[in-house]
């Protein structure tokens, strides 16, 4: 029981870094998943996930966020693992700018939708 | 008769849709169909532009049908019960369904939509509860989407016996999978607010329905799929009260 509950604890104060790492095996196994496509397709997933990114950024604005930031690069540095066709700078930009599209078209109201 | 008058103007006054639900359906129609007709434009790596686009209107018209039957049979049973429905999508889904379809290169289905809030309309629930939202009446609401969807299923399915086609067999199959995946018991899906609304109708429902669309998929005729259906969800609702429920309740 004590047992349970520091290891409870441990996950209650480090989850975000529990996510991170969790997120990054996610990520490398999307990347070597679509990078098994083509180059092409590993970049449209980028951009979709940065799409994602941007969903949960907004949904977090004016709240806690750094945890989520630290998530969500987790994402992308397993990703880059897991790129072996395309060119890692490609990633990056398209994955900023799916984040910064998604959060702009929340953020000025063009698309509504329901987080749960 | 009374009742029905009373409905027919409910839905005369309530049942329009809001510029934000068109755009959120035109949206996750526009996602979902191109997700359903992903593998449709070609041969292997042949791309056929011309074919490709008939195939993505095709899918849209179906996909735009089957949410017009899901949505209109959640928003008519909501006005019933003295609920006004909004339907809103769901970004988080479209896109992972769109990720998982160039994943997969179309072969799964990722078909999240989106999910509705309720409106409380106080002075139409005079006679029953009226001080707030319960979440049994939301339960139900959610749960008229999926049987819509898996009775419009089994009504092409009928047709089939006519008719065969290959527009048909895609309307069945994008209703069976499209209320399967209702059933999932994730925010905003209806299978969380049927889950919340009552875990005994939630176990019913979704035994019942996987089972109607594994008969559909087995090609079992309408009405042993009707009756076996109902039968294997009774006893797997009876099995899981008397096995989870009932120590639930009572301990034990």
């Amino acid at each position: 029981m004590v047992r349970r509950i520091r290891m409870a604890s441990f996950f209650f104060r480090s989850w975000a870094e529990f996510s991170f790492f969790v997120i990054m095996v996610f990520g490398f196994t999307v990347s070597i998943w679509a990078s098994s496509h083509s180059a092409a397709i590993s970049y449209i997933v980028i951009f979709l996930s940065g799409m994602i990114a941007g969903r949960l950024l907004y949904d977090r604005k004016q709240k806690l966020t750094i945890p989520y930031y630290i998530i969500i690069s987790g994402f992308l540095i397993g990703f880059l693992f897991g790129t072996y066709y395309g060119s890692k700078k490609v990633i990056i930009v398209l994955f900023v700018l799916g984040t910064l599209f998604s959060y702009h078209l929340y953020n000025k109201g063009y698309l509504k939708d329901l987080p749960y | 008769m009374r009742e029905i008058v009373d409905v027919q103007d409910k839905i005369k006054r309530y049942y329009t849709f809001t510029k934000s639900e068109i755009k959120g359906i035109v949206i996750s129609v526009l996602v979902i169909a191109f997700i359903i007709s992903f593998r449709d434009w070609g041969h292997g790596d042949q791309i056929d532009l011309i074919a490709g686009l008939f195939n993505l209107l095709n899918s849209i018209l179906i996909v735009l049908l089957s949410f017009i039957i899901h949505i209109s049979a959640q928003r008519i049973w909501s006005l019933m019960t003295g609920y006004k429905l909004e339907w809103k999508m769901w970004g988080f889904g479209l896109m992972a369904g769109l990720i998982i379809a160039f994943l997969t290169n179309g072969k799964f289905w990722l078909i999240l939509p989106g999910g509705f809030v309720v409106h409380h309309m106080a002075g139409h629930r005079l006679g029953w509860f009226r001080y707030g939202i319960n979440w049994w009446a939301i339960g139900l609401i959610a749960l008229m989407g999926p049987l819509a969807s898996i009775i419009f299923a089994l009504v092409f399915k009928a047709i089939s016996g006519i008719i065969i086609n290959s527009l048909i067999t895609k309307i069945i199959a994008f209703n069976v999978a499209y209320a399967l995946y209702s059933l999932l018991p994730i925010p905003p899906l209806d299978g969380s607010r049927m889950f919340f609304g009552s875990r005994m109708t939630y176990v019913f429902s979704v035994f019942g329905i996987i089972s109607a669309s594994a008969l559909i998929s087995l090609n079992a005729s309408i009405g042993i799929t009707i009756i076996s259906s109902i039968f294997i969800g009774f006893v797997l609702w009876l099995l899981y009260y008397v096995f989870i429920e009932h120590k639930l309740w009572f301990g034990g």
